[in-house]
Order: C-alpha cells, then structure tokens, then sequence
C-alpha cells in the first residue's frame, strides 16, 4: 500500500490541485503547512509528481497524415459551366413539349381534319389525282388566248408530254422554255384555275416520296393520246398563277417547322437535365 | 491571418481557410484520439470524423477557445468508436499480425532522433508502451482527463470545456486518474528513469 493510498479521498483531491497550481492561494498555504508536519502526505505528493511526469514523458506523435477536407467530403459541388442555364432544362424543356404540343393542335385545328399534318403524302396524292381527274373528264375548250398562241411555237420545240408531267418545282431551265411545268392543262384539259393552284401551292416545295412515285410513274406510263397541239398551247397559261406561288407562302410548313424545332428542343433539354442530375 | 478571422471565413463556406485550422490543430486533435483509442487507424479516423464534423458544425462555434471546440468534438468520436467496440468487440487484422512489441505507431521512427543510441531509443519505446497501456487500462473519463492534464498540459477550466463536465469533477477524476496510473506504473518502475523513479517510500 503506497502512500497515496492511505490519503482520504479530499486529500487526494487537494494534492492532485496542489500539483497543477489549481488550488487558491489560502488552500496551497494552508496544504504547505501540512505537508510540512504530515510526512504521509508528503510522501503521496512525490508520488503523485512522479506519476504526473511520468505521463509527461509520453511524446507528441506525428500525425500520419494530414486532415485536410476536400470540397467532396465537405459535400461542396463546384459550379459546372453553364449551371445557371442547366439548372432550369427541366422547365424549359416542359415549356418547349407544352409549345409544341399547343403548335400542333393549332395546326390541326386551323387546317381541318383532311389538312392533318400527319399525312401529307398521301393527301397531295389525292390531291393530284383530283386535279387529274376533273382536267380529264372536262371538254378540251381552248381558250383563245392571244398568248397561247404566241406560245405556240416555242411549246411545238417542247418535249413529248409526259416530259412535260414535271414536278411543280421544275428546273429553271424548263421553265424558262414557258413548258408548263404543272400537271394543270395537260391532256387537253382547261387550265388550272386559281384554286387549284393554291390548293397544289399547299405542298410546292415539300414533295413527299409518294408524291414523286406518283409522278415518277406517270411518266413512265405512255400518253394516253398524243397532244394536240392547241392544247398545249394553252398550257402557258399556268404561268401567270405560277409566278404567285410566293404568295401562296404555306402555313403549315412554318408551324411544323416550329413545332419540330419545340420538341428537338424539349428532347435535349430533356436529356441535359437527365445528365446533371446522374452526375450529381 | 490570425485564427479569428480564419475562423470567420470557414464560418462562411471557406474551406480553405478551415483547412489552415485544420494543419495548425491537428495533431493536437490526433495525439488526443490517439492516447484515448491506442490505435492508429482509429485514431486517424476519428480525428478525419472530428475535422469534418467540424467543419459541418462550425456555424455553432459561438467563441472560446477553438482548439477545446476541436477537442470535445474528437473525444466524442473517439467514445463513439470505443462504444461501437464494445458493442461489437473484433480483433482488427494488424492486432493479429503485430509482434509483441506494440503497434508501429511507437516505434522507433517516431520516438527517436538520429543522435540516441539504439539502447536509450529503445528504453525510451518501452516506457511509451508501458505509459499508454497503463493508459488503455483506465475508465474512459479517468483516461481522458488524465490525457488533457498530463500529456497535453491544459488547465482545469479548459478540460472542464473540453469534456463538459464541472470544475469539481474534473478535479476528482483527475486525482483517481493519477493513483490507478501510480499503481500501473509500479509494473515497469525499472523502464523509468531515475528521477521519474516512482519509490514505495516517500524521499526524505
């Protein structure tokens, strides 16, 4: 049994203050006076000492490495380029689906139900074979049109018929020649009115591939009868309509351009937003 | 920049500024999770937790000391990985593969300096684990207020700080602390040197 062992605890206590320098200046006065005349408390304070600096003997150690945080495990995202813009994909993308969608039902709303924009090709072939149809079961009643006939010469240097059966877009070239370049007129039949020619003028540029067969095998087809001449001389008569084809600018191309332009733009915003939040 | 003002701008989302507080207090932060654990791993990880709980927390560093905030938050984590111990006791990979000298943190790389004889580096080796085993051997609140006296030299009202505990308290443990730490230390009396010689007999 040391010393330190015999001391009552409150001893014990004002020995270990005493050590650190914790006691008030009365308390280590009076302890100093005991320490003086008790020899068993001055025996566990060198005990107690020695331990204390015994603990003091044990170094600093080195850390083995250093504690630093990195912004990930502080949980901080650095800013990625173009963030700000980013950060709103998912609402701009629903805006563009919602413009596109609003562009689409508008279109089919002011075009009607046969003007869908879902099946042009087989409409311009309707189309076509409309037309075809009512030149053909319409007597051949040629206008005399002093133009006609001032055209008639040029037309006799023109290809056989079914050349003529060109696509309304023909080359410059042929149409320079005043060779009717629409189907209007052919075979005898009058003269495109005006509403066929807008109605034509609805697909001018935007020749479906159905169209083109259809075209493509008319052409290949052999002329019914061979062109009179007078009928074909009336054929320049489409050209005054023609040249307001740009008048005629389609509508519906327009918004289909706009709503293919909403929705490749929702898709990509779309798709934008998908990325960032898989990154995050 | 003074330790206020880095301590400011971590407070405003600087972590550079928290990570200069972080080299000047860290090895004060890992020689305390150090003596408490007794491991090096552990010990690193605790203090990478306290550093990082820190951080996260360092708008609720109200003033005072900044280093006793730093202190009670990796002697909580340290008491957080010995509960987990205790509740799922393992016997770690290295333990297992030590030899009987102790671990590799003590050894002679970190306690000696080019000039000391091999024999003075190793007496000085055996002391240190024979200190920290008589260390490992406390109760946990002995152990750390034994630690933040006598190792790390801090006062009382800082320890109290430290370990959220009353002045009194600190006082009392601590003295219990020294006396279990006396009769520990009796085992390897012949691994002190002579002045730290601890004798059965009170020095006349």
């Amino acid at each position: 049994m040391t010393g330190l062992h015999r001391l009552p605890r409150r001893d014990l206590e004002k020995l270990s203050a005493y050590l650190d320098g914790e006691l008030t200046p009365a308390e280590a006065a009076r302890l100093d006076a005991r320490l003086r005349e008790e020899a068993p408390l001055a025996e566990a304070l060198a005990e107690m000492r020695a331990t204390k600096r015994a603990l003091g003997l044990l170094p600093m150690l080195r850390p083995p490495r250093n504690f630093t945080l990195t912004p990930e495990m502080a949980g901080i995202r650095e800013p990625r380029h173009g963030y700000p813009v980013l950060r709103w994909a998912s609402a701009l993308a629903t805006l563009a689906f919602m413009a596109a969608c609003g562009l689409d039902a508008f279109g089919v709303l002011s075009r009607g139900v046969s003007f869908g924009a879902s099946a042009p090709a087989p409409m311009a072939a309707e189309m076509q074979s409309a037309v075809l149809e009512a030149t053909a079961t319409e007597p051949a009643n040629p206008p005399p049109t002093a133009a006609a006939e001032e055209s008639a010469p040029i037309l006799a240097e023109a290809p056989p018929a079914a050349d003529a059966f060109l696509p309304p877009m023909a080359s410059p070239e042929i149409r320079s020649l005043g060779i009717a370049v629409t189907p209007f007129g052919l075979g005898g039949g009058p003269p495109a009115t005006e509403g066929d020619l807008e109605a034509q003028a609805v697909f001018p540029t935007e020749t479906p591939p159905s169209e083109a067969e259809i075209l493509a095998s008319a052409a290949a087809t052999p002329a019914p009868a061979p062109l009179p001449a007078e009928g074909t001389a009336r054929a320049p008569a489409t050209e005054a309509p023609l040249s307001r084809l740009p008048l005629a600018t389609p509508r519906v191309p327009t918004i289909r351009w706009a709503e293919i332009g909403f929705a490749g733009a929702a898709i990509v915003l779309a798709a934008l937003s998908l990325r960032g939040r898989r990154k995050r | 920049m003074d330790e206020p003002s880095l301590i400011r701008e971590a407070q405003r989302g600087d972590l550079d500024a928290f990570n200069r507080l972080v080299l000047a207090h860290q090895s004060q932060v890992y020689n305390l999770a150090y003596r408490i654990i007794g491991e090096t791993d552990a010990a690193s990880d605790a203090t990478q937790e306290a550093f990082l709980s820190a951080y996260r927390n360092l708008r609720g560093f109200r003033g005072g000391s900044f280093v006793g905030w730093l202190l009670r938050i990796v002697t909580n984590a340290c008491y957080d990985e010995l509960r987990r111990r205790k509740r799922r006791p393992a016997i770690s990979l290295e333990v297992l593969t030590e030899t009987d000298s102790g671990p590799d943190e003590e050894g002679p790389a970190s306690l000696t300096s080019p000039q000391e004889r091999p024999e003075a580096a190793a007496e000085r080796l055996e002391l240190s684990r024979a200190i920290q085993n008589c260390l490992d051997h406390l109760p946990l609140e002995f152990r750390t207020v034994a630690i933040l006296a006598d190792v790390q030299g801090y006062d009382y009202s800082e320890i109290a700080a430290v370990v959220g505990a009353p002045l009194g308290t600190v006082k009392s443990r601590l003295a219990r602390a020294r006396l279990r730490l006396r009769d520990c230390l009796q085992r390897f009396r012949e691994l002190l040197p002579a002045a730290f010689r601890l004798e059965d007999k009170a020095p006349s």
